[in-house]
């Protein structure tokens, strides 16, 4: 017995010995991390392409927020899809967050694509960081230019404003910096970042974005000179000096529209916003559109106007310029279903021409009703497409030059900072400058002929006032300044008039003011599902602004 | 000692022994084996006694033994013999002083349960003696070679198995699930071990490699209770086909025998197409006008939008003028099956030997494709040495398949009926577009342009050793080798014209490489030890496995010489793609089995297994099984009428499903245009699909060994499933695999056999099986969502859901599916003949009208007048009405509105697995003669016609045909295309049917010739066996589907595709043997 089980236990040991191949094997066929960044190039590529783009990516070249921000913003209007009256809907529902509901994409890409502009700038900026040099040489190997200053402060800035716009849009998300060390267990991982998820915490990443875009403008003032090749931003080939003053309006973009409620809004930091907007935007900044290389800018695409597509602008926009009555006929009329279009009269050339059914320089007048379907609501119906791109600059939406961020804005955002600190006559100035300026169709150069805004408020010339407020008041000096953002940015930045508008009440009630995370993520981490929106909801927006609401 | 102090000893001990055995009353026992049919005695049977002392023995060379001095008293007394089913005689009464004598006729072991059963087990086990299960198909139920997959061949035979195939192209593999699925979005496809051999299943289509002639059985382990000794690859279970050594041979004689088999394949079944045509006439219904009512060809043929068909409502109800052709026959005519098996074997004392070689030529039945061929060489020998026996088994298998170019069963179809497709140019050519209004290629001519083909080879080999120096111990060990090559090419010669845009008519060479080396070895030993009435065995055993993987391929266009087949000739280079995986895998396992008083068994087995797909932390992993049998007849008390064997068995088993290769790295993706990005986040905690199975089953034998009946409920549950996750946002990837999911899956099984009869000249034994499984996803570590990431779109991924659920999109059957925007309009509605729900619209009066006013309200543009809201084009056929973004049209079937989701409104309609899954055979031989019919089907269970959704938007369903019927019955094609088809988007209830049916899928008659007969034939020449036969295959089908064949897709996806139609083919066979 004893000789039989010695013999059995010495076979299994024998048999265990002869199990001996090394289970250690590498996918060669795709390179993890480590092999991926283990090459300069790679990593200027990185920084170069794939932090920028992420951030463009879901709002102008796929149609989840480039449809949707300006129907829920009011700054469009379209009844070609259901989807598209749901977004506009009165009144507003919550947003519904659900893996299976058909909208299921409109968080999620900007939250995926933010967040991995930020994680490749993390993974790259750290190979920098801890000594890595981009290099470039010339065909024979030898050195001719040292990129790293320009890699690492162009992934800077743009790693900033991505959590820029992730703070801006959500109410709560993880975030990780190249400092941080992040577990390597995906379950690990996970309970991380469920903790960063249990309460909302946006606000307090904010700092992270303007501390990002501030180290990127230090290095790019102390650092070498240097341009962009023109692959990184196509067609252009901006310096260290250009990019500097974008990244100062950038920063001016997310502290202003960071606000959700109009208190929020007041209590930004409006010193920083000075400061940045003096050193800010002197030039339109954007890429040179190109087939292949940046394609479908979504916003653009439905925005711009020919006539044939079922876009207008909404009167929620375009009414205040109105001086017949017909925009506060608009709003007052209930049920909302019955709201119909309307022709307005107004001395603001670029809304209309000298009159309601002639084109103005940034809106034409538009009969086709293509599209349009008067069961689902009269009130998305405008007689008023934009064609700002083909008028004004000449170019559709597949070429020419994209403005991503402008002078405009960057002046706009600065008359919003000297309001704040009571510097209203320079403020007034600077909101004069686009709202008297002359705009060009074809050969014909036309005024605005708009009178400039004072400190009290926009004149009221032959009875006539632009903006006029929801009451048929003339406006104050506050509502020129919004009217301005409204027609002078609209064609730049598909979410610019629902963040812009949060901020000053100017959103339906019921509209959401922040994103939830999206419901997949929720789910995969096991945190409960929750939204926002929908009348008296939570995180729902409150209308106040004398523009669009009435006392 | 010498011979007398022999005897004196003896008698002596006889001396002694005799008062004893006085003392005790003494009578002698005589046992008579003899075979029952024959009657010839049985030299070699063991005979032992229940509840005695007395030791047994073997027959004699006349069949007999005895005890000669056995207590009186009461026995049981049991004979066995390999080959033989087993028997027993209870009541047998030994009386003092007299001699008694049992005959038992022992009948030949031809049920399975009496089989010896190889897989799952470390040595050849007695299947009653199995504690879980192992199903066998033996050669009886193989008479009918399958012509794709050999691993058809147990289609309909093996309760558990489910088996469909994707197409009825030659060469194509079959889908195998056995009993439930146990991954969700990883494979379910079961492990495949030929001769010991673990096939390497990376080369897709492996089932095909497999050469059914060769096959001897097959055992199919059909869950982790039974296949635990398999590891961390044996979740969905494992087939194990033993090819032919050679065993069968007459001892110290050499055979050599052939089998021929030839025929011919068909198109079983086709496609209802329509006859009729929608396009504007002259009055005698023979030539074609345009709508300016002069005559044209086809070319200039205008729709018809005449009035009282309403507005541009197409119907088509008029027959084509002049000759309309078959043009399905012309393309699928059919093809010739020719399979030829030569084998010369030698079996002697100590070496058995087989050599074969195997050609089998399929053309399929479309015309210019010349199918599938396979050449398979085979070799084994087992040589036996003192105590150490050497096994070899080598094979070679060399297969080419002539690829399709396009779909040429669409194509075919898309050509209405009168055109000719087999019409020949000046050139003596097929025409390319033999109609120019058709922008689709003549299939005939598209087949002849390419050269598209897929070759492979596999050469496996084997090598086995057992030496057992004592009786007590055998060591063993074995290394197997199996490396496949494969290429595929698709090659468009330049200068092709180009018609689709599909390809360049600069030519155009594709080509891809594969090559798989695996390896797997084990080496072990087996320790038996008897402690009284307690039989033990104690088995250990080490293995590895490695299975290395490469493949490369390049693809040119724009050539710059004709006839070119390189790539150094291409002007234009790109999708060069190669990739490299290296997979390995060690374990070991210690497997005890115990034997008390040969009626309780028991069988525990602890494995231990890593793998490098596993995350390295995460790399080894253990599997148990614990089994146990109670064989409840073997009991002295046990007294049924009838019943030989009666077993009782439970077992618990765990095995595993292994992650794919890269499923555990993190992921950059490289791309020559984009650079690098991040793609998928690694995993190194990424554990192997866990399944743990119970098995519980009933086996019975009854009747004199005549019917064998087999229960089993199993119920498996898998927990650590490994499903794609959204990857944490941080870390910047898009996704990555965990172990996130978990599913329970249950079977019942029945497995019936019989003998009704069963005599010298006459046999007739029937196979019956029936089974149910049923599976559900339990856990789902993730947010729902419509779809699979298996491919499965019809499902609804979520906890709870079953894999194969078919969700369809409703199309709207009663006017309370109508959306709340049309319920005020609910008369303007009505149910129409086919059951739909139809817009018909209401006249000035207020009168609805009805499904069957499309036609005679066209004419009235007041007859719509009475509907609310803007009616466009009048009334009737043409005419509709938009709401809410939606557009309702007169007659037409549309999809009911999920308001609440803000979508389509989807439904469960079924799932893919049948209600029962069946099949029965029945084997009848009267002396030479010899029949056997294989049946199998399923009721419930749904199958998705997807086939029918295409020609209905094609318009070339048979449906579309509205010639003859009255003018209210008629339907333009837009309700078929865009009503019904839904424009072939998505899956629509419709198409959803019960894949209910009953099929004769193998059929064959034969007749062997006597000896005499063959020596009065062919004299001296006579070869010991001749056998002439013919076989049928997929002969009809009974079935409520409407479409081709029920049998289509996979398991969990019962999809008919448009694509190569299954076969029927007719084949001769002739079998010598010398």
């Amino acid at each position: 017995m004893l000789r039989y089980i010695r013999a059995v236990m010495a076979v299994v040991l024998a048999g265990s010995m002869s199990a001996c191949l090394d289970l250690d094997v590498t996918n060669e066929n795709l390179p993890d991390r480590r092999r991926a960044l283990s090459n300069a190039d790679d990593v200027e590529s990185i920084l170069g392409l794939s932090t920028w783009r992420r951030w463009y990516q879901p709002m102008h070249s796929l149609a989840n927020i480039a449809n949707p921000f300006p129907l829920i913003a009011g700054e469009a209007g379209t009844t070609a899809t259901v989807m598209s009256v749901h977004w506009a809907q009165d009144p507003p529902i919550p947003y519904r967050n659900d893996e299976l509901a058909s909208q299921v994409w409109m968080p999620r890409h900007g939250y995926d694509q933010w967040s991995q502009c930020v994680s490749n700038a993390n993974d790259a900026i750290a190979q920098i960081n801890e000594g890595m040099r981009i290099m470039t040489t010339d065909g024979e190997g030898t050195t001719i230019a040292d990129n790293t200053d320009r890699a690492w402060s162009w992934g800077k800035l743009w790693q900033g404003v991505c959590i820029g716009y992730l703070a801006n849009f959500l109410d709560r998300f993880p975030i990780a910096t190249e400092e941080t060390e992040l577990p390597l267990r995906w379950e690990d991982l996970a309970e991380w970042e469920r903790s960063q998820m249990l309460e909302r915490n946006a606000s307090q990443h904010l700092p992270l974005a303007i501390e990002a875009i501030e180290d990127a403008i230090q290095r790019m003032e102390t650092g070498d000179q240097w341009q962009l090749p023109p692959t990184w931003v196509p067609g252009q080939t901006y310096n260290n000096q250009d990019i500097i003053e974008l990244a100062h309006t950038m920063i001016a973009r997310i502290l202003i529209y960071h606000a959700r409620t109009p208190a929020e809004r007041a209590a930004v930091d409006w010193d920083k916003v000075l400061y940045h907007t003096e050193r800010g935007l002197t030039y339109d900044w954007g890429p040179v559109l190109q087939d292949g290389v940046i394609t479908d800018p979504s916003y653009l695409a439905r925005l711009n106007n020919t006539g044939s597509g079922s876009f207008r602008i909404s009167y929620y926009t375009i009414g205040p310029a109105d001086q017949s009555g017909g925009y506060q006929n608009w709003l007052t009329t209930e049920p909302r279903e019955d709201a119909d279009r309307f022709l307005i009269e107004t001395p603001d050339r670029r809304i209309t021409g000298d009159t309601p059914t002639s084109n103005g320089a940034y809106l034409r007048y538009v009969t086709a009703t293509g599209g349009y379907n008067t069961q689902m609501g009269l009130q998305y119906r405008s007689w008023y497409g934009w064609w700002r791109r083909l008028n004004y600059q000449g170019a559709n939406h597949l070429a020419g030059h994209f403005a991503l961020a402008t002078a405009d804005e960057n002046r706009l955002y600065r008359a919003e900072a000297m309001l704040r600190k009571g510097m209203l006559q320079e403020a007034a100035d600077l909101i004069n400058v686009t709202r008297t300026r002359g705009h060009s169709v074809g050969t014909t150069v036309w005024a605005t002929n708009l009178p400039p805004v004072t400190p009290d408020g926009v004149p009221e010339v032959d009875g006539q006032c632009v903006p006029r407020r929801a009451n048929g008041e003339c406006g104050d000096i506050w509502d020129a300044l919004m009217y301005e953002r409204d027609i002078e940015l609209m064609g730049i930045e598909p979410t610019r008039a629902w963040m812009d508008r949060r901020g000053f009440g100017q959103l339906r009630d019921g509209v959401w003011v922040e994103l939830p995370i999206p419901a997949r993520y929720l789910s995969s981490l096991g945190v409960p599902t929750y939204t926002f929106g929908g009348v008296g909801g939570d995180g729902a927006a409150v209308c106040t602004a004398p523009l669009t609401c009435l006392p | 000692m010498t011979p007398r102090a022999i005897l004196l000893a003896a008698a002596l001990i006889a001396a002694a022994a005799v008062p004893a055995q006085s003392q005790q009353q003494t009578g002698q026992l005589i046992v008579n084996a003899r075979d029952r049919l024959s009657g010839e005695p049985l030299s070699g049977a063991q005979v032992s006694l229940q509840g005695a002392r007395e030791a047994g023995g073997v027959t004699d060379e006349r069949g007999r033994f005895m005890f000669p001095a056995l207590p009186a008293g009461t026995y049981t007394v049991q004979i066995t013999f390999i080959g033989y089913g087993d028997a027993r005689r209870n009541d047998v009464a030994i009386q003092a002083g007299q001699t008694t004598t049992v005959n038992f006729e022992l009948e030949t072991a031809v049920l399975s349960l009496q089989e010896v059963v190889v897989s799952g087990v470390i040595d050849p086990t007695a299947g009653m003696k199995l504690p879980f299960t192992v199903s066998k198909v033996s050669t009886e139920q193989l008479q009918v070679p399958t012509v794709n997959s050999a691993l058809a061949s147990i289609q309909g035979k093996v309760a558990g198995a489910n088996i469909q195939r994707a197409s009825g192209q030659p060469g194509a593999g079959v889908n195998i699930m056995l009993r439930s699925a146990t991954s969700f979005e990883g494979s379910n496809s079961p492990l495949i071990v030929v001769d010991g051999v673990i096939i390497a299943r990376d080369l897709n289509r492996t089932t095909a490699d497999i050469e059914a002639l060769d096959i001897v059985d097959i055992e199919i382990i059909k869950g982790a209770a039974a296949a635990s000794l398999y590891g961390s690859r044996a979740a969905a279970g494992v087939v194990s086909i033993t090819t032919d050594r050679g065993r069968n041979t007459p001892q110290n004689q050499t055979r050599v025998s052939s089998r021929t088999e030839f025929g011919r394949d068909f198109l079983a079944g086709r496609t209802p197409v329509t006859h009729s045509h929608h396009y504007l006439m002259d009055a005698a219904g023979t030539t074609l006008l345009n709508s300016d009512g002069e005559p044209v060809g086809w070319g200039g043929r205008t729709a018809r939008t005449v009035s009282e068909y309403g507005g541009g409502a197409r119907m088509m109800d008029q027959a084509y003028p002049g000759q309309i052709y078959d043009n399905l026959a012309a393309v699928y005519n059919p093809g010739q099956y020719l399979n030829q098996n030569f084998t010369v074997s030698q079996n002697t004392e100590s070496t058995t030997f087989l050599v074969g070689i195997t050609r089998l030529d399929q053309e399929g039945a479309l015309a210019n494709n010349r199918g599938f061929w396979r050449n398979t060489g085979r070799f084994s020998l087992d040589h036996r040495v003192g105590k150490l026996s050497l096994s070899f088994t080598g094979a070679h298998t060399r297969q080419y398949r002539d690829e399709i170019s396009g779909n040429p069963y669409t194509s075919v179809l898309t050509y209405p009926a009168y055109v000719d497709l087999t019409r020949k140019g000046p050139d003596g050519q097929y025409l390319q577009q033999p109609d120019e209004t058709v922008e689709v290629e003549n299939p005939i001519w598209r087949q002849s342009t390419r050269d598209n083909y897929t070759a492979r080879t596999r050469t496996q080999g084997s090598l086995s050793a057992r030496y057992a120096p004592v009786n007590w111990l055998m060591v063993d060990a074995q290394l197997s080798y199996d490396r496949a090559d494969g290429k595929e090419q698709v090659y468009v010669p330049k200068g092709i014209p180009d018609l689709t845009g599909e390809e360049s008519s600069g030519g155009r060479l594709d080509l891809l490489h594969r090559e798989n080396n695996a390896y797997n070895g084990a080496v072990g030993a087996t320790f038996l030890r008897q402690f009284g009435e307690l039989n033990t065995r104690v088995s250990a055993r080490g293995t590895f496995e490695q299975e290395n993987r490469e493949t490369f391929n390049a693809d040119g266009r724009d050539f710059l010489v004709t006839e070119i087949r390189d790539l150094t000739a291409a002007l234009t280079l790109f999708d060069m793609q190669s990739s490299t995986s290296d997979v390995r895998a060690n374990g070991m396992f210690v497997d005890v089995g115990l034997d008390y008083k040969d009626r309780y068994i028991g069988s525990f087995l602890v494995r231990r297994d890593g793998s490098s797909l596993f995350g390295p932390l995460e790399r080894w992993h253990t599997y148990r099984r614990a089994s146990a049998a109670y064989l409840i007849s073997r009991e002295e008390w046990f007294r049924v009428p009838f019943i030989d064997e009666l077993k009782f068995r439970y077992a618990m088993g765990e095995a595993g499903g292994r992650p794919g290769f890269a499923w555990q790295y993190e992921t950059w993706l490289v791309s020559r245009s984009a650079g690098l990005s991040k793609s998928t986040a690694g995993n190194p905690a990424l554990k192997p699909e866990f399944t743990r199975e119970h098995d519980w089953g009933i086996d019975l034998i009854a009747f004199g060994n005549r019917m064998q009946l087999e229960l089993v409920y199993a119920k498996q549950h898998t927990k650590d499933n490994i499903i794609v996750l959204p990857a944490t946002v941080i870390s910047g990837y898009n996704s990555f695999r965990a172990n996130a999911g978990a599913m329970e899956g249950r079977t019942y099984e029945m497995t019936l056999t019989a003998y009704p009869i069963r005599r010298q000249n006459l046999t007739w034994s029937i196979n019956a099986i029936a089974d149910n499984s049923r599976h559900t996803l339990t856990e789902w570590g993730r947010a729902c969502f419509w779809g699979s990431n298996a491919g499965r779109t019809h499902e609804f991924t979520c906890a709870g859901e079953q894999a194969g659920n078919f969700w369809v999109q409703r199309t709207a059957r009663s006017h309370d599916e109508l959306p709340s925007w049309l319920q005020d309009r609910r008369d303007e509605f009505d149910i129409n003949d086919e059951g739909y729900l139809v817009w018909v619209g209401r006249s000035a009066d207020g009168t609805p009208n009805t499904w069957r006013d499309g036609i005679s309200t066209a004419a009235d543009a007041q007859a719509c007048a009475g509907s609310a809201g803007s009616i466009s084009n009048g009334c009737g056929w043409g005419s509709f009405f938009s709401e809410n973004g939606f557009t309702y049209r007169w007659g037409e079937p549309f999809r009911a509105w999920n308001e609440e989701e803000d979508q389509v409104h989807r439904v469960l309609g079924g799932n893919s697995l049948p209600d029962l899954g069946f099949g029965f055979g029945s084997n009848l031989r009267y002396r030479g003669f010899s029949t056997y019919l294989g049946f199998r089907g399923q009721l419930g269970g749904k199958v998705y016609n997807d086939a029918k959704q295409w020609f209905y938007n094609q318009l070339r369903h048979g449906d579309l045909d509205q010639m003859g019927k009255a003018d209210e019955a008629k339907k333009p094609l837009d309700y078929y295309q865009r009503g019904l088809a839904n424009g072939n988007s998505g899956w629509v209830d419709t198409f959803l049917e019960d894949g209910t049916h009953l099929k004769l899928g193998e059929a064959r008659v034969s007749y062997r010739f006597q000896q005499d007969q063959l020596r009065r034939l062919f004299g001296s020449l006579a070869p010991s066996q001749l056998t002439l036969g013919a076989n049928g295959r997929n002969l009809f089908t009974l079935q409520k589907y409407s479409g081709l064949d029920p049998e289509r897709g996979s398991p969990l996806s019962r999809v008919e595709s448009v694509g190569y139609p299954h076969l029927r083919s007719f084949t001769m066979t002739l079998d010598i043997v010398f």
